[in-house]
């Protein structure tokens, strides 16, 4: 009875449905995303949000996806030249750009808008450290000077911190941002803002690229934060595109009637970092141990779906700086046990603490992998699952009392491996904030800065000077690199379009999609 | 009475105090840096200590207190670490999602075990009492998360009945969106005559009210069956029957009246029991709420928004215990 | 003179004794209805099930947290009864070990809440003065914040993990036991047998020990298998958020949870845990209701 009465008002709905809301749903579309919003100040964003910054602002350029003909999509800027020296980039500018407010987009906005970072100086502005100043030639033509030969387009093209807005900004702070107003030129407007619930990204009529052709038009976004939720949504089709599911159901969603899962490059790597300052992970021989007994295969079989590969050092796959000449450590369980009995701990018999943060799906899958095949040569491990502000925190505090070994996600802001080599691995003395291993090695610091300096005007020799680099960390194992991840996105089917592009992680260009 | 309403205010107010004292001193001897988890992402040592000065962190710890006091006295909660904006803000816009839900849960939970303990007593020592017997004993027993899956499980996956989650079918947000009036979506949706999504929204509620009443469902009939059976076998009752007063003016008028007294001595315990509920039936039913935003908060040490939730449940149990020994004291003349 | 004391004192512990007597023999009374024995019989064979888990679990390396990873997401079968986990772990091996977390730490909450509420009470009660106040306030406050609220703060701000979880719930639960005693104390001192006794001379330390806590130990054993459901689905519910146990020991509110995001495909990796918990809480809730009727304990 109960029952009969649900399935009428259900289908009484989906008359409704069909006959009011089809037409417009064919360019409409949700998004259930497990991505909140920490702050929309263009200038500050340097989080989860990036994914909806991209399609309400736009950069002078973007890093094409590796495997491209060009390096560069020019978006606002039409072109740029470097100096002989590389230390000046002269950019032309886009014409006939206008801001959601109406603003013309012009070289005074470049200017505006990023010594706005700088001055703000949250987030990501540190990327902008070695630009000296900006000049405008003319209205659109613009010219960054630098101190030192860094590589500004792909720091103009960086995640964060690089995006134009419009000068009607002024001096509006990031309150104003937060209660849902936007300020860029890009394809969508923001619009209906309900933190930490739903947005959505509307069609800004304006657009300078039009919207002729094939485009989503509106983006419903609805945070949502369960893995099965999604999954639910998506196969109920109340979603298009989800972030994160469940990990057991790849398999089915991958070859579903309405769903798929696109795979593409990414440039995310999750490591293990050892806790160098005392006993026993003080000894290169214990480390060089772990390193072959973490389960490598095991990790991207049952964390992953198989949908990574075994790092080969701290750069990932498809970055610049990665090659196959970096050391691997293989996993060995025998090569292990010998090099423990070789440090003189014969059998193991210590125990280890492992943090993790406990959002990370994919860490609270693989840990126990981990402690399960370190059992095997007599090391125990004791996990810790903490909230990643706690687990971050506490290894910051200090090293003699913090965990032994530091799970972590890392990616880099902009496409050049100096970010990821410098943060991880650099001598942070006693006020450690990446350096997780508490790893220090002037030689090595001194390497990369010099390869960070010599990539803009010679890129080959920067490129051996890296791998130079990544193979005196590797001797040292202050980290275990563990895995490349393969980027995914499950999706319906009818969902066409979607370009992942590992310089732009998570990030969803809606104007590049369609809806079959 | 009004002596005794002036006492409970003021000792009300002292506990919030102490309340607020201990969160706020508990919460800064944490481990984690508050700052850098305001900053967030990957921040460099220098925005770290700058947000440590714009948060007012670097002062001392009394300083600190003394400011952290002076603003929650004008309601300003300070802001979340989590979601940047005030938490009193987010407070109030979460909450008439949350009362939605402990509204209808509650109101179901008395009315019916108010309606099943009767009955129960009705019926002493027959096949119905028993059953109603171990249905009370079996709903104090689940566990709120397994009886929230339990019914995802049966009634979304198996049965196909109702929606495994949310507060609405996204495809309605294009066609018929909610107009934010008094934040409770099912009067908003009815005054704005939004029908399709009424029942929408209606069809969703179903199973997390259903999770949130089952427990005090059970706790108020087993109550009202027992000391219903306790009541009539008092002396003036049997002299009231003695002396012809029919046998269901004699239940209802005199039994059930008396019976109800100790019942309202849990409602405030109740209270706090649905509210807790709504930490798991909210992450679970994936429902914008108060409670998914407390455990939220706590998850992601989000201190603020942690003394902000602390003293809300804290509040709210504290009021709801008064206003029933306010009640109490209306209804049960002997207490004194 | 001593005489007389003494036989007086011999009468008072008689009629205390013989008023005990009389409800312990009831107890039989208890286990003729067959709920309560049924309840009874499962109470019983879970703690001994939980206590010899090395040789009642099938596969008790998988039950202390092993990988397995060839069998992963086995519905049940005959090789693994209650179906295998995310790691292919024997879920019914994975519940055996469970038990002994979640039960033995819901009664260690409770013995820990009636070691140190009993003596409280106790000492509060026979004191009366200043003690008494600071005592019934402290209760009083404690008993007004959210037990579960404070114990997940607690258990976030001090680091997560078994023992402290039990740790973060006795501060919630030792008051009921003070305030219990409390009660029973304030009433047992007008009772003949206690000022007899304290007519005599007998020391308050005496007086308690001898004639009071021999008189409340019914209640307060009542209210500890009452406690003991709660305590257990307490433990889960902070096991449930992350909180409690963390692996690769599990208890089942852990187990509950690791299982949550399977419910769909594989649901009895959430199911299985949450039932036994469902029925290890309902035979303790049973019986314990049972004894409190039998034994008349007010509450």
């Amino acid at each position: 009875m109960n029952h009969r009465f649900i399935k009428t008002v259900l289908s009484a709905f989906l008359l409704l449905m069909l006959t009011t809301g089809v037409q417009a749903a064919e360019k409409n579309m949700v998004f259930a995303s497990p991505y909140g919003i920490t702050t929309l100040d263009p200038s500050v964003s340097y989080s989860t949000e990036v994914g909806y910054m991209h399609n309400l602002y736009e950069t002078l350029i973007r890093v094409n996806p590796p495997g491209s003909e060009e390096p560069f999509r020019f978006v606002l800027a039409k072109d740029f030249t470097p100096s002989e020296d590389s230390l000046t980039y002269t950019f032309t500018l886009r014409k006939g750009v206008k801001f959601h407010d109406g603003t013309d987009f012009t070289a005074e906005t470049v200017k505006f808008s990023i010594e706005r970072t700088m001055r703000i100086g949250k987030g990501a502005s540190f990327i902008w450290a070695d630009l000296k100043e900006i000049n405008i030639i003319d209205d659109y033509t613009v010219q960054f000077v630098l101190n030192k030969p860094v590589p500004l387009p792909q720091i103009a093209a960086s995640a964060n911190g690089s995006y134009i807005m419009s000068p009607a900004v002024g001096d509006k702070e990031a309150e104003w941002f937060n209660k849902g107003n936007d300020a860029g030129s890009g394809p969508y407007t923001l619009k209906n803002y309900r933190d930490g619930e739903s947005w959505m990204l509307a069609k800004f009529n304006e657009y300078w690229g039009g919207w002729e052709g094939n485009h989503v038009e509106n983006v419903l976004v609805k945070f949502t934060k369960e893995p099965l939720t999604q999954l639910q949504m998506l196969q109920a089709e109340q979603a298009m595109l989800v972030g994160r599911i469940p990990l057991d159901s790849y398999p089915a969603v991958k070859d579903g009637k309405k769903t798929k899962v696109l795979y593409g490059p990414s440039y995310q790597n999750y490591m293990a970092f050892f806790n160098t300052t005392r006993k026993p992970l003080d000894n290169v021989k214990v480390r060089k141990a772990l390193a072959h007994a973490m389960p490598y295969e095991d990790i991207i079989e049952i964390g992953f779906n198989g949908n990574a590969t075994q790092a080969r050092g701290p750069v990932p796959k498809g970055q610049f700086g990665h090659s196959p000449d970096v050391i691997q450590y293989r996993h060995d369980i025998e090569k292990a046990k010998k090099l423990l009995a070789e440090a003189g701990y014969p059998g193991g018999g210590f125990e280890l603490t492992l943090t993790y943060a406990a959002e990370n799906q994919q860490e609270k899958r693989f840990a126990p992998l981990i402690q399960s095949e370190f059992k095997k040569i007599g090391v125990d491990v004791k996990i810790k699952a903490l909230a990643w502000s706690t687990q971050w925190s506490m290894a910051k505090e200090d090293p003699e009392s913090a965990q032994d070994i530091f799970l972590l996600l890392w990616w880099p802001t902009y496409s050049d491996p100096y970010e990821t080599l410098y943060s991880l691995l650099h001598d942070e003395g006693d006020k450690p904030v990446w350096n997780l291993a508490y790893y220090s090695n002037p030689s090595y610091d001194k390497l990369i800065r010099n390869a960070y300096e010599t990539t803009g005007t010679d890129p080959e020799k920067a490129r051996k000077l890296y791998v130079q680099a990544q193979n005196m960390i590797q001797k040292d194992v202050p980290v275990a690199w563990l895995v490349d991840i393969v980027a995914n996105w499950p999706m319906n089917r009818r969902l066409q379009g979607f370009v992942m592009n590992p310089a732009y992680p998570n990030v969803p260009f809606f104007y590049d999609m369609y809806i079959e | 009475m009004g002596f005794f309403l002036f006492k409970r205010f003021v000792s009300l107010i002292g506990l919030l105090i102490v309340l607020s004292t201990l969160v706020f001193f508990f919460t800064r001897s944490l481990p984690g840096d508050v700052a850098a988890l305001y900053i967030g992402g990957n921040a460099k040592p220098e925005q770290i200590e700058r947000a440590r000065k714009e948060l007012g962190m670097d002062k001392p710890l009394i300083v600190q207190y003394k400011i952290y006091m002076e603003k929650l006295v004008q309601g300003d909660m300070g802001i979340s670490l989590r979601t940047h904006r005030p938490v009193s803000r987010d407070l109030m816009e979460k909450i008439p999602m949350s009362f939605e839900l402990v509204f209808w849960a509650l109101l179901i939970a008395v009315s019916g075990g108010i309606f099943f303990g009767v009955t129960a007593a009705c019926f002493h020592g027959s096949w119905i009492d028993e059953t109603i017997k171990w249905f009370s004993s079996a709903a104090v027993s689940t566990p709120i998360f397994f009886l929230a899956l339990l019914l995802q499980l049966i009634f979304f996956n198996w049965l196909g009945w109702f929606p495994l989650q949310g507060r609405m079918d996204s495809f309605l947000e294009f066609t018929n969106p909610i107009k934010n009036i008094t934040g409770i979506s099912m009067v908003d949706t009815l005054i704005s005559g939004n029908f399709p999504a009424f029942l929408n929204v209606g069809w969703h509620i179903v199973l997390p009210v259903v999770s949130l009443l089952i427990g005090p469902l059970g706790i108020i009939a087993r109550m009202i069956r027992s000391s219903l059976l306790d009541v009539m076998s008092q002396d003036y009752i049997l002299a009231a029957r003695a002396s012809g007063i029919s046998e269901g003016v004699l239940f209802f008028y005199y039994g059930l009246r008396n019976a109800l007294s100790p019942v309202l001595t849990v409602i405030g315990l109740l209270v706090a029991l649905v509210l807790l509920a709504t930490f798991y039936v909210e992450m679970i039913f994936n429902w914008p709420g108060v409670g998914y935003y407390s455990l939220a908060a706590i998850m992601s040490l989000d201190y603020t928004a942690l003394m902000g939730v602390t003293l809300m449940v804290g509040a709210v149990y504290m009021i709801a215990n008064t206003i029933t020994d306010v009640v109490r004291r209306l209804v049960d003349p002997r207490i004194k | 003179m001593k005489a007389r004391a003494d036989s007086y004192d011999m009468m008072a512990r008689k009629v205390s004794r013989d008023h005990r007597k009389v409800r312990w023999f009831q107890l039989r009374r208890l286990l003729k209805r067959k709920i309560t024995f049924l309840s009874l019989v499962i109470m019983v064979v879970t703690l001994t099930v939980a206590l010899m888990a090395p040789w009642t679990a099938p596969f008790p390396e998988q039950g202390r947290g092993a990988v397995n990873l060839e069998h992963r997401l086995m519905p049940p079968s005959s090789t693994y009864l209650l179906g295998t986990d995310v790691y292919g772990r024997d879920m019914l091996s994975r519940v055996i070990y469970g038990a002994r977390i979640s039960v033995f730490g819901g009664a260690a909450i409770v013995f820990l809440a009636a070691l140190i509420g009993v003596p409280l009470g106790l000492w509060a009660g026979y004191n009366e003065g200043v003690s008494e106040i600071v005592i019934s306030r402290t209760v009083d406050l404690v008993l007004s914040f959210p037990a579960i609220l404070v114990a997940m703060i607690i258990s976030i701000l001090f680091g997560a993990g078994w023992f402290m979880a039990i740790a973060a719930l006795l501060i919630g639960w030792w008051p009921w036991y003070t305030r219990l005693v409390l009660g029973e104390v304030l009433s047992a001192k007008g009772m003949l047998y206690v000022e007899a006794a304290r007519m005599l001379g007998y020391g308050k330390l005496y007086i308690i020990f001898h004639h009071i806590l021999p008189n409340i130990m019914t209640p307060v054993i009542v209210m500890m298998l009452l406690d003991l459901g709660p305590a257990i689905i307490a433990i889960g519910l902070l096991s449930f958020v992350g909180l409690g146990t963390q692996p690769p020991n599990a208890d089942w509110g852990l187990m509950v949870w690791e299982g949550a995001p399977n419910i769909l495909s594989e649901w009895w990796i959430a199911i299985v845990p949450g039932f036994a918990m469902f029925i290890v809480v309902i035979a303790f809730n049973i019986f314990g209701d049972a004894l409190k009727e039998v034994l008349d304990v007010q509450q």
